[in-house]
């Protein structure tokens, strides 16, 4: 196996409410190692804490407790704390690229800031540059002059990636880079993305709830719920043995379009409730609200992570040994 | 079977600054009695400018150059208002993309409900009546729910309430404009599960309108697709997805990512075409790897390939 790239050790972050000593526990407690060359697809639903996970990565939010690790080294500190080429090698595209892009600002410009900062680039290189980057994603070099708003959904998203890509990351957040667009042009960012891993030797975090998109181009899948990470693990294996009542209940849910599809989706099981407020936390473990196989003691003690295989965990009380 | 509803060669265009948007290029759709029709397309094909012209929600630059609506056999394009408020009240219900935006965030679900009813004309037991609404959406605990406002509701809840009013009387039939765009894809399975039980118990019609191929073919028996302002296939649902015929079809449903891991197509080149000159022919055309000349010069008429199913493409003649 391939060295640890990205690693999260029991990375915790609370946020205050107005209330004393009430928490929002978006992210409670998770460890996620990501190798090198991985492509890594951390699932869940709105409000289980997976864009939390990618802004702490990024110093964007400081962790209440825990640990992130670069490369083996502890990068829990905020971005302004962060030296330029820790920066360099950690970059991000965020969901919605109408509001990630400056519509005031040019694609050149937009493309240009950080070669200018990394690089040191000016002048016509610098402009040659911007286009060579605008190429590695398929943007004709035309696209240098026009702004934001002049071009389509997917087409901005690829301007994000390019400048992303503008720094000569090591590993790119993607978080949910495609849950705004068409599923037509949802295929072509996924090709791009899939091309700059080869020829850039990129590692990928890519934070989504489309478990079909991760089915076709992820390496590993981590199931998020409730601010904790109840699965993970390879992910053929993931998707043909589920094994957290709640990763069947995900799957059993995506509307299919073929027969072949349909026969992979766990019967016997049927979504029921909603994610509870990650205020009020249930005790023991966080899906027994929703569980149909709950018992006593899933209203009690929180699961232990139990390994099924070499590198499938699950954190459920149904697989406990003793 | 008898159509229920009825639309014939629909032609639709938007008045802006920059000039005349040709929106809606012909359309014709049927929905009969007891059906489950699903409109799919993607982004800015028309889909929710094609139900707002049947219920007369167009928006006031919007212009119906040409075509006819029927429902129950009156032309809904010219009845009188007060007929047309009768068939909002009990004839068509409808249920909006964005529960958000369509409940008042400064009125609780109940004094809205009690407005609706008003308008119904119902003047006894408006209270009951509302509470029963929101317990037929299965919204649990429907007393509190009835004294709350919409931001005290999560998005699931929010849509179910918005059910509740669009069936808090009887409808004959209900338009579901994308209700679970969204929701996460648990709560979209429970809400899509709500919504074909309610049309088993009230005995409608349903039109669902969605951009996902997996949630028309989970609820639909017909499918109509949408490209750019026109119907380019419509058939069974089965029949849609085991043997699609038009190259966009073929192509949406080879770039949707699959459960089995089946490598996926490399979407479809292009986007949709810009309103102002629409292509002339078929507006697929530029996108199209099977284009001919005569696609540029053409409108493809409606061709049936199979038994009732429907292709606009000139590959099938």
């Amino acid at each position: 196996m391939n060295d640890i790239i990205l690693e999260m050790k029991n990375l915790k972050k609370y946020f205050p409410t107005k209330k004393e000593n009430m928490y929002v526990k978006a992210v409670d407690g998770i460890d996620v190692s990501i190798a090198e060359g991985d492509f890594f697809g951390l699932i869940g639903e709105s409000g289980s804490g997976k864009s939390t996970t990618a802004y702490m990565v990024m110093g964007i939010y400081e962790p209440t407790a825990g640990k992130v690790l670069y490369r083996k080294k502890d990068i829990s500190i905020p971005s302004v704390q962060r030296s330029l080429s820790l920066k360099r090698e950690l970059q991000i595209v965020f969901q919605d690229p109408g509001t990630s892009l400056n519509s005031q600002r040019t694609v050149g410009q937009i493309v240009s800031l950080p070669v200018a900062i990394h690089k040191r680039l000016h002048g016509k290189k610098l402009k040659n540059k911007v286009i060579e980057y605008l190429e590695e994603v398929e943007l004709p070099a035309e696209y240098y002059y026009k702004h934001p708003n002049e071009i389509g959904g997917g087409e901005k998203q690829l301007v994000a990636i390019a400048r992303a890509l503008a720094t000569d990351p090591s590993m790119i957040i993607l978080d949910e880079p495609t849950s705004a667009l068409d599923v037509s042009v949802q295929a072509k960012i996924i090709n791009t993305l899939r091309r700059l891993q080869n020829n850039f030797d990129l590692s990928y975090l890519f934070i989504t709830h489309d478990l079909s998109l991760m089915r076709n181009i992820a390496t590993r899948v981590g199931i998020m719920y409730l601010g904790k990470i109840v699965e993970v693990g390879p992910v053929e294996e993931l998707f043909l043995r589920p094994q957290h009542p709640y990763t069947k209940m995900l799957i059993s849910s995506i509307p299919v379009v073929t027969k072949e599809e349909e026969k992979l989706r766990p019967k016997n099981i049927k979504s029921k409730g909603e994610i509870p407020s990650p205020v009020n936390v249930p005790p023991g473990c966080g899906f027994h609200t929703r569980c149909s196989l709950a018992e006593k003691i899933c209203k009690e003690k929180e699961p232990d992570i139990i390994s099924i295989s070499e590198d499938h965990q699950v954190k459920c009380h149904l697989f406990d040994t003793d | 079977m008898e159509n229920l509803l009825e639309i014939k060669d629909l032609h639709v265009s938007f008045k802006t600054y920059d000039g005349i948007l040709k929106v809606l290029n012909g359309i014709n759709l049927n929905v009969g009695v007891g059906e489950k029709v699903s409109v799919v397309g993607e982004t800015g094909c028309g889909k929710t400018t094609t139900l707002k012209s049947v219920m007369r929600l167009l928006a006031r630059n919007a212009i119906v150059d040409d075509g006819e609506i029927y429902f129950k056999g009156e032309n809904l394009l010219t009845i009188s208002n007060k007929k047309l408020n009768q068939v909002r009240n009990y004839g068509i219900g409808m249920i909006f993309q964005d529960p958000t935006a369509a409940l008042n965030p400064v009125f609780t679900l109940g004094e809205q409900l009690e407005e609706i009813l008003k308008a119904n004309g119902i003047k006894k037991n408006r209270k009951k009546d509302g509470i029963d609404a929101l317990k037929l959406a299965r919204l649990p605990d429907a007393e509190r729910m009835y004294e709350s406002y919409p931001f005290q509701l999560s998005g699931g809840m929010r849509q179910r309430a918005c059910i509740a009013m669009a069936l808090s009387t009887k409808k004959e039939l209900l338009f579901a404009d994308e209700p679970t765009t969204n929701l996460d894809v648990t709560i979209q399975d429970q809400v899509l599960r709500l919504i074909n039980k309610l049309y088993e118990e009230r005995q409608m019609s349903l039109v669902l309108i969605t951009h996902s191929l997996g949630v028309a073919r989970e609820v639909a028996d017909r499918v109509y697709v949408m490209y750019a302002g026109s119907i380019i296939e419509s058939g069974k649902t089965r029949e849609i997805f085991d043997n699609p015929k038009h190259p966009y079809t073929i192509g949406l449903i080879k770039s949707l990512p699959k459960l089995t891991g089946e490598e996926m197509a490399k979407g479809i080149p292009g986007r949709i075409p810009n309103y102002l000159h629409p292509p002339a022919g078929c507006r697929f055309y530029p996108r199209c790897q099977h284009s001919k000349s005569i696609c540029k010069e053409k409108k493809p008429e409606m061709i049936e390939v199979d038994d009732n199913h429907y292709v606009s493409c000139f590959r099938y003649k």
